[in-house]
């Protein structure tokens, strides 16, 4: 059902401030839905500070979403994050293998890309503190191109290179320092 | 790129790098995953290129989570920062009280005179040994004891004492006076009876005015060794909290219509039982003559200022007691009798 226009004014406001980069938009959701979440972890086995990092995660699944082109509008945001939300915290305590009352334990449907489901949380940790180590500009180049999912005239334009074909060269190159980086804790890494 | 024929894939990277963010097609990620699936190089570079997006998402996920834990934080500090800036406020009256009864008073509770002076010519003649005349040091020492004062006022309950024993100050002497109790803490009689000019009129009395000590002036000390820097600067903040209570003070009160004129003489021509002091505090005599609505404040001064200066000074009733008058860049502080300053407005 299409969310009632009244929520999808507010919605379609907050998703605007999403796509202009403005982190406010998740605040304000932060606000209206920690509540619902609170409740719903809180009777789960879960703590306060453990809804608060499960709603912001939801928080951050809508911004990738929403930035890179994948969100489709089909039900109001409070609804999403919490089915998100919930998702998330159904999976983490799967992991956890805790006992859950009053809610159902089938597996979650399935928010995260494919991306997410095929590499191994272990593989793409080692790779995140690889980045830690690289160089500012390379670490900003690959955040741009993989996270922000920029085209290369954009972030030509925002690292002041010369054009598409400086910045495919310069990725390239960050790419092999971070491989060779990686490959010291990842040996299949190759 | 890639085909069905199998042309590799390993050193497309723009083809990696689409498939890896998903940006494919349906049929053209069904033939990457058509090739892959018999080309083991293949199979590898793209595996290595989902493994650096993936871990370069989850860098800008974790980015972005942590900013919005500092907005979040941030949003909720509104609702914190009212109860600090309250309590702060609370601090900074009280500090400003305690300057402001130091500055005036010397800190003394000053009684009235059983010879029969009139009490507020008391008050309005500081010890010689106050403040005012006190080195920097002193003063600092001076602040100190405020603070203890104000911290003990607050643990005690008793926040408000002070300001109402300060606005309260005439009653508490004429009290004293019906009991005849000795000046505990004040002026002694004589001394006071010696510095009051007997012929003073009903509408006219001498008020010190204190130039208000400022940053510079405490630099100097401070270079002497005078004042530490932790002296100096529990000297400012209390300075600051004074402002902000005259500020305070000022809203409260209805804009005095009264006129004040200003004049000066040099201080030569200061009657000889008004000689100064002589203090590191520079203070300046000043004969003040209320008639009507007007008051003519004439200050002896050891280089005449000029006039155009003078013109532009500002007389400005803080209090019923108080007046700060802005010359040249100076402030300086003046205690009237209480009443005295809002007389002014009760006369409009």
């Amino acid at each position: 059902m299409a969310p009632s226009p009244l929520f999808a004014s507010n919605d379609a406001r907050i998703l605007d401030r999403i796509r202009k980069g403005d982190e406010g938009g998740l605040v304000e959701l932060y606000r209206e839905n920690r509540k619902p979440v609170r409740a719903l972890v809180t009777q789960n086995s879960g703590t306060e500070d453990d809804a608060d990092d499960i709603l912001q995660e939801a928080l951050v699944t809508l911004w990738e979403r929403v930035t890179t082109g994948r969100f489709r509008y089909s039900a109001r945001l409070g609804t999403f994050i919490y089915a998100t939300a919930r998702n998330m915290w159904l999976r983490r305590l799967a992991r956890a293998r805790r006992e859950v009352s009053g809610i159902e334990t089938d597996p979650p449907a399935d928010e995260a890309s494919p991306l997410d489901l095929m590499i191994e949380e272990e593989e793409s940790e080692i790779v995140r503190s690889a980045l830690e180590r690289l160089g500012e500009p390379c670490r900003k180049l690959l955040l741009l191109f993989y996270w922000e999912e920029e085209s290369m005239e954009s972030i030509a334009a925002q690292m002041g290179m010369a054009n598409a074909d400086t910045v495919k060269s310069r990725k390239y190159q960050c790419k092999k320092s971070l491989e060779a980086l990686v490959r010291e804790r990842l040996p299949r890494h190759d | 790129m890639t085909d069905d024929s199998g042309a590799h894939i390993a050193s497309d990277e723009e083809l990696l790098s689409r498939y890896a963010l998903g940006r494919l097609g349906e049929a053209e990620r069904e033939k990457v995953d058509r090739h892959t699936a018999v080309c083991e190089t293949c199979m590898d570079a793209l595996r290595r290129e989902m493994r650096i997006a993936a871990g370069v998402r989850r860098l800008g996920r974790e980015d972005l989570k942590e900013k919005l834990k500092r907005r979040i934080a941030d949003e909720r500090q509104p609702a914190g920062w009212p109860r600090i800036l309250s309590a702060a406020a609370v601090v900074g009256i009280v500090a400003g009280l305690g300057v402001y009864y130091a500055w005036f008073t010397g800190g003394e509770t000053l009684t009235p005179q059983p010879g029969g002076t009139p009490p507020l010519a008391g008050r309005m003649e500081p010890p010689r040994q106050d403040v005012g005349n006190a080195p920097a040091r002193e003063l600092a020492d001076k602040v100190k004891g405020d603070r203890s004062a104000e911290s003990s006022a607050r643990s005690s309950g008793h926040l408000q004492t002070d300001r109402k024993e300060l606005a309260s100050g005439a009653n508490r002497d004429a009290e004293n006076e019906r009991r005849g109790a000795p000046a505990a803490r004040g002026i002694a009689a004589s001394e006071t009876a010696a510095r009051a000019p007997a012929t003073e009129a009903a509408g006219e009395f001498w008020s010190d005015g204190v130039v208000e000590r400022g940053e510079a002036a405490l630099d100097a000390g401070a270079s002497r060794g005078a004042v530490t820097s932790q002296e100096k600067n529990a000297v400012l903040f209390k300075s600051k909290a004074l402002k902000e209570e005259e500020g305070r003070l000022k809203d409260a009160l209805p804009r005095p219509q009264a006129q004040y004129l200003l004049r000066q003489q040099p201080a030569s021509a200061l009657p000889a039982n008004r000689e100064s002091s002589g203090s590191e505090q520079q203070r300046i005599p000043t004969r003040v003559d209320q008639r009507g609505s007007t008051t003519t404040m004439t200050m002896y001064l050891d280089s005449l200022v000029d006039e155009k200066d003078l013109k532009k000074a500002r007389v400005e009733a803080v209090s019923d007691d108080s007046v700060v008058v802005t010359l040249g860049g100076k402030r300086i502080l003046y205690r009237f009798p209480p009443g005295q300053a809002a007389q002014q407005q009760r006369q409009k």
